[in-house]
């Protein structure tokens, strides 16, 4: 670096000597060597002052892109960090408006909601004890053994055995979950529907309406896929599935 | 710092390799201690890895004259070995020598903790092999391979490593790099005077054949992605000039002597081009040559040094080296013309990437509390691991298969070439028998 540099001073300088040969000739050839001597003088302080600039530069330049990877990597912990945060919220949440065993189960009210805009929450059964456990197994082969086919085939069951409860929204849900991962994303798509249509007011259902967003967009649609998630936005403006619906549309 | 190029690099090269400062350019600057070198390269197993799986690799039945040399499963089995991820039984240990299925005691092989069971025969028919190979899984008593292959005698190797590449995939799912080829430099003592030797072996190090020797250092061996060519830098004429040789026929044709420096050729995905470091418009920057029509495309303007290129999985993509930070680091430049992006913040110097064909590393050196090692950066994550424990490695190449990367390092004062798992694993060492070997580039998987 530094020897190109100064070959390039060096032929500069040539070049200037060569226009100093053409001034007239009446001028005494010691001044024109005085003359060469202080624009070699020049040149040779322009020249460091250009190495000590690009030092500088250099070192600013490392700082700056060290800073940015910085940033980026804490703004990525602290997105991570809040969606640990509202899964371990969100399954407290489930804990405490989950009742006793054995307490509740009388207590489903199935009102009929009609289809509106704005979802009316509505009373869900809550689950038997036999209920919880059947869903805690599902649970498992999911999470754990990640056998999908089995739990699949256990989640239909369960939905057949435990219909309009709390927790069938849920299989209901995994169900589409288990599909996308599979993927059959055909099967994804009415599980996530179901969830996001059928139960509107289930606080499964943005996170639904998101993952329904997913799909289409893993089918290739989308157009579809960005009005969905404008659809979630606009459905449950608040939740952590808008927040992600917006980061979507915004890396799109 | 790069015009030391017109200099003859050979005598002031040592002090080179010994400043950390100037290693990197010592890249370019190639410093190999005097030594004799012959043309084959020895195994050194140096380290089994924990997680590898036990396979029982049974000697194959042979029927007729075998070619000489080592057996037909013998090499099959140390083929396995050296991937790192098998450990292989000693036939002198094994129960029972079957060579068909019928034949096969699962609970003998279970008896020995074996996870999988090899076994075959082969026969010679004229001047030909014919072998039939099937592997087993001893837990599930299934057989999960059967095949039958045959080569000419001339090329028992060759079918050998077939074998492996059959029974590796077999077994990781992943097809196998044993067919492939690895090329080098080495340097050896001739009356005093150095002797650069490219050679172009097999990948345990076999059947080495020299295909171009020179008083002049030999660098950056480069594989044209269908296994046919290589480009390299060769200082001949006394300057560094890249080279394309056409391996079958010896043809070389010099792709680019520009004046000043002409270095790092590496392939495009297509073979269409080449990413050359040149510095005829006066400082070392990053240029795609057209092979057809020698047209050239400068990729990077910037006043610090940008070299060593290398296209990313896509084609696209370009990673290379520039110290625009103050110190070496990886650039990814994701289209030609746009902005460079940073890859490597671990320490204050990266060089020489290596991206994986899969897209999701690249494999780099990096220095680390004045040791170099190999390191790679997963691209999504951006986490970086370090993968050796070697203290002064350079010249990373990952094999075709993403499950293997050779590099060169010192032992014992001596230039060696180490083959280790690309997840850090050690597995085994290719010095040659005498003098140093650099340098290293893993051929692609050519069917």
């Amino acid at each position: 670096m530094r020897k190109i540099l100064m070959a390039s001073v060096a032929l500069s300088l040539c070049g200037s000597a060569l226009a100093q040969s053409a001034t007239p000739a009446y001028q005494d050839s010691r001044s024109q060597a005085q003359q060469n001597a202080g624009a070699s003088q020049a040149n040779a302080e322009l020249f460091y002052m250009l190495e000590q600039l690009q030092r500088e530069v250099r070192q600013l330049r490392g700082e700056l892109e060290e800073q940015r990877n910085q940033l980026d990597r804490l703004s990525q912990q602290s997105r991570s960090r809040y969606i640990d945060l509202d899964q371990r919220i969100l399954g407290l949440n489930e804990k405490i408006s989950e009742p006793g065993p054995g307490e509740a189960a009388a207590a489903a009210s199935d009102v009929d909601v009609p289809a509106a805009s704005r979802p009316e929450p509505r009373d869900y059964r809550a689950p038997s004890a036999e209920e919880q456990q059947a869903y805690q197994q599902i649970q498992s082969l999911i999470r754990e053994q990640k056998d999908y086919d089995a739990a699949i085939g256990k989640l239909y069951d369960f939905i057949g055995q435990y219909p309009e409860g709390d927790l069938t929204v849920n299989a209901y849900y995994w169900l589409g979950e288990v599909y996308l991962v599979k993927p059959q994303l055909e099967q994804a798509k009415q599980a996530f529907t179901i969830v996001a249509s059928r139960f509107a007011d289930h606080r499964k259902a943005p996170d639904a309406a998101y993952k329904l967003g997913i799909t289409l967009d893993k089918m290739g649609d989308a157009e579809e896929a960005r009005q969905q998630m404008d659809a979630v936005i606009r459905s449950y403006p608040e939740s952590g599935a808008a927040e992600l619906a917006r980061k979507f549309l915004a890396t799109e | 710092m790069f015009l030391d190029m017109n200099d003859r690099p050979c005598s002031r090269s040592l002090k080179a390799a010994i400043s950390g400062a100037k290693r990197w350019l010592a890249a370019l600057v190639l410093s190999l201690a005097s030594l004799h070198a012959q043309a084959e390269l020895m195994i050194t197993i140096s380290e089994g890895v924990e997680s590898a799986i036990p396979v029982a690799v049974v000697p194959f039945k042979e029927t007729g004259v075998m070619p000489e040399g080592e057996r037909f499963s013998d090499i099959v089995r140390s083929d396995l070995t050296m991937s790192g991820e098998f450990s292989t039984l000693s036939p002198a240990k094994m129960l029972s020598l079957p060579s068909r299925g019928d034949d096969v005691y699962y609970r003998d092989w279970r008896l020995l903790g074996q996870r999988y069971l090899v076994i075959g025969e082969v026969t010679r028919v004229g001047d030909r092999l014919n072998t039939r190979f099937e592997v087993f899984d001893v837990a599930s008593q299934e057989r999960i391979l059967g095949e039958t292959a045959g080569a000419p005698v001339s090329s028992a190797r060759s079918l050998a490593h077939y074998i492996s590449d059959k029974v590796y995939e077999a077994i990781t799912g992943v097809p196998g790099a044993f067919s492939t080829r690895l090329a080098y430099v080495t340097l050896q003592s001739d009356n005093g005077q150095p002797l650069y030797k490219l050679q172009v072996s097999d990948v345990d190090g076999k059947r080495a054949r020299v295909r171009l020797e020179s008083r002049e250092p030999i660098l950056s061996p480069a594989w044209s992605p269908d296994g046919r060519k290589l480009a390299y830098v060769s200082f001949e004429t006394g300057k560094p000039v890249v080279y394309i040789h056409e391996l079958a026929s010896g043809q070389r044709t010099a792709i680019a002597d520009f004046p000043g420096l002409n270095s790092a050729p590496a392939w495009s995905p297509d073979g269409r081009s080449l990413l050359l470091t040149l510095s005829k418009d006066g400082n070392a920057e990053i240029y795609k040559m057209d092979i057809a029509s020698r047209s050239l495309t400068r990729l990077t303007t910037h006043w610090s040094i940008d070299t060593e290129g290398s296209w990313g999985a896509d084609g696209r993509g370009v990673f290379f080296t520039s110290d625009r930070s103050g110190g070496p680091q990886i650039y990814y430049m994701e289209r030609e013309g746009t902005e460079p992006r940073r890859i490597t913040f671990g320490s204050r110097y990266n060089a020489r990437p290596r991206p994986s064909d899969d897209g999701a590393y690249v494999y780099y050196v990096h220095q680390r509390e004045g040791a170099f090692h190999i390191a790679r950066t997963n691209l999504e994550s951006g986490e970086e691991t370090v993968l050796t424990r070697t203290l002064l490695d350079e010249s990373p190449s990952v094999s075709p298969n993403g499950r293997m990367l050779i590099y060169a390092t010192k032992q014992n004062g001596r230039s060696v070439l180490t083959v280790i798992t690309s997840e850090g694993g050690s597995s085994y060492t290719l010095p040659a028998s005498e003098g140093d070997v650099r340098e290293p580039a893993w051929s692609p998987i050519v069917r």
